[in-house]
């Protein structure tokens, strides 16, 4: 399947070429795709050149393959269940075969910095990329995780704006909360 | 956009933290998604949160927050197994998937209202996530043990023999609670309170003989009680009305009832042909009118818990989880309905300490959206 090629102006007026396929794992370009308002390029005002080269490798892996092939597959395992059953477990073991690829694929994928985060987080919120931005809102939340609150105002450059009465309160209720869950 | 980079560094060199590294404007993003973020924490990391700033604070009391922590299931449990009511004034509760034991607070409820409620007794009943205690002067009090919210009730409508069945939450802003008084001997009186009223309102007696409810679980908006010896009545919450429920009970001893995805057991010990002792779970075939052994502790952990008979034991469910417990030993022994798993629970960190630990004895489901 030869696509069309879609042209994205970054923030910084600098040009990316993607599949249209590709580019249709956004809900936001699919909608300009299929509203046909496509006027050669598109300009994308709230995304860097830094990041969108990083976006697009994302609606590269998961453009194309995930979203219509995948239904395909699925209707085939459905009709040829009852006639071939060993069909099915050579079904399953492709799936698998993909799912682990997939993951280890994210997994390098989603090693980056803090600044990279921050930018794809909202790049994906932006373009309504729903896998992306699940990827990123998990990696923010596991920065989160099992921390002190001032752990987390470092990990993400918070100052808190809490009055210093309200932050002695506060830090009251911290270490009564550290005491109680201080078993581990 | 570099210059007041630097304004901002200059103005936080005096006095306040310095900041590491570059600095993102983490504060601009979308309070939407720190929804999204936020929600994917359990309730224990939530807690910290609120802490680090007010825009997050702000965040997780919001309306919108809590719907959308709602939808999000983190299937967390806890086993609030034991309490030092009196000395430190927590209660030790162990969480099945990690494994782990941490201490909850309970001085909040004496501290924050001395005049109304003093040190807590006993706990009486508990759904999802909130707790029914009495403390030392018989007041009885609704916890959120995961907020510290909580509320202390009117006191009771006078009735002998009362006794609190369930407390029964709607849609975690309301609950009502049951309470029975068998102050006669062919008949059982009942009240009930609602939240939202807070008032106990009293209802239609029941002619019972022997009534001694021994324990309840609610089900499709049934409140099924066990009457001793050997009968099960069901009260309709909406109509207020009693049924009997007629099927056979197996003989039990320290028989319980419970609710567990969706099915209605029975947890006790009884005699095999008149000479193996054993515990085991029915379940209720509501069609059929039967109840069907689902289970039974392994003889090897049976003798271990029991000493080879069965005295008096305490069970607790949540979550297809059930703990068993006797006063013969500090074990509790943990089964798992689902995965048909038996373990013994790690040593509870309570027990180390020089005071007599009481039994608190509920599975919480940790909520901070249910309100008390």
């Amino acid at each position: 399947m030869s696509s069309t090629k879609i042209f994205l102006k970054s923030s910084d007026d600098k040009t990316f070429e993607i599949d249209e396929t590709a580019a249709r794992a956004s809900e936001t370009l699919k909608n300009i795709i299929d509203g046909g308002c496509l006027d050669g390029v598109i300009p994308l005002p709230n995304v860097s050149s830094n990041i969108l080269p990083k976006v697009i490798e994302y609606c590269k892996k998961h453009g194309g393959d995930n979203g219509s092939s995948k239904k395909i597959a699925n209707g085939g395992v459905d009709k040829d269940k009852e006639i071939l059953p060993d069909y099915d477990e050579e079904e399953d073991k492709r799936e698998k075969v993909r799912v682990d690829e997939l993951k280890k694929w994210e997994e390098e994928y989603m090693d980056f910095d803090q600044q990279v985060l921050y930018d794809l987080m909202l790049a994906a919120n932006y373009l309504h990329i729903k896998g992306l931005l699940d990827l990123t809102v998990e990696k923010a939340a596991s920065m989160i995780r099992g921390r002190t609150p001032d752990q987390i105002r470092e990990n993400f450059n918070i100052n808190s704006d809490f009055t210093p009465e309200e932050e002695e309160e506060m830090i009251l209720i911290e270490d009564e909360w550290d005491d109680e869950w201080a078993f581990d | 956009m570099e210059l007041t980079e630097c304004e901002k560094a200059s103005k936080q060199s005096d006095g306040e933290r310095e900041r590491s590294g570059p600095g993102l404007a983490w504060e601009l993003v979308p309070l939407h998604m720190w929804e999204n973020i936020l929600s994917r924490l359990t309730i224990s990391s939530l807690f910290r949160t609120k802490s680090v700033c007010k825009t997050w604070r702000n965040v997780i009391i919001s309306e919108s927050f809590l719907s959308a922590y709602r939808l999000v299931n983190h299937q967390e449990c806890y086993f609030v197994l034991f309490a030092d009511f009196n000395h430190q004034k927590v209660a030790a509760a162990y969480n099945p998937t990690e494994n782990k034991w941490v201490l909850i607070s309970l001085s909040f409820v004496s501290s924050s209202c001395p005049s109304t409620c003093c040190r807590l007794r006993r706990a009486l009943v508990s759904h999802d996530g909130l707790v029914l205690a009495e403390d030392e002067k018989g007041s009885i009090v609704v916890l959120n043990l995961f907020t510290q919210a909580h509320r202390v009730l009117p006191p009771m409508l006078p009735m002998i023999w009362t006794r609190v069945l369930a407390i029964i939450g709607e849609g975690y802003t309301s609950y009502k609670i049951v309470a029975v008084s068998s102050a006669l001997w062919d008949k059982i009186g009942l009240q009930i309170y609602d939240s939202r009223t807070n008032r106990w309102e009293a209802k239609d007696e029941i002619e019972v003989k022997y009534a001694n409810f021994e324990s309840a679980a609610y089900l499709d908006g049934l409140l099924y009680c066990l009457n001793i010896p050997e009968k099960l009545f069901a009260f309709d919450l909406e109509k207020g009305s009693w049924h009997f429920i007629d099927l056979k009970m197996p003989p039990l001893i320290s028989s319980r009832l419970l609710v567990c995805r969706g099915d209605l057991l029975l947890v006790g010990g009884h005699v095999e042909f008149g000479v193996k002792w054993g515990i085991g779970i029915w379940e209720l075939d509501r069609l059929a009118k039967k109840w069907k052994k689902i289970c039974s502790m392994p003889d090897h952990l049976f003798c271990k818990f029991g000493r080879g008979a069965i005295y008096e034991f305490l069970t607790v469910e949540c979550h297809g989880k059930i703990c068993f417990y006797t006063d013969l030993s500090t074990d509790v022994l943990m089964y798992d309905l689902l995965e048909n798993r038996w373990w013994w629970l790690p040593c509870c960190p309570l027990e180390n300490s020089q005071n007599k630990l009481s039994w608190f004895g509920h599975g919480v489901e940790p909520r901070i959206d249910e309100l008390v």
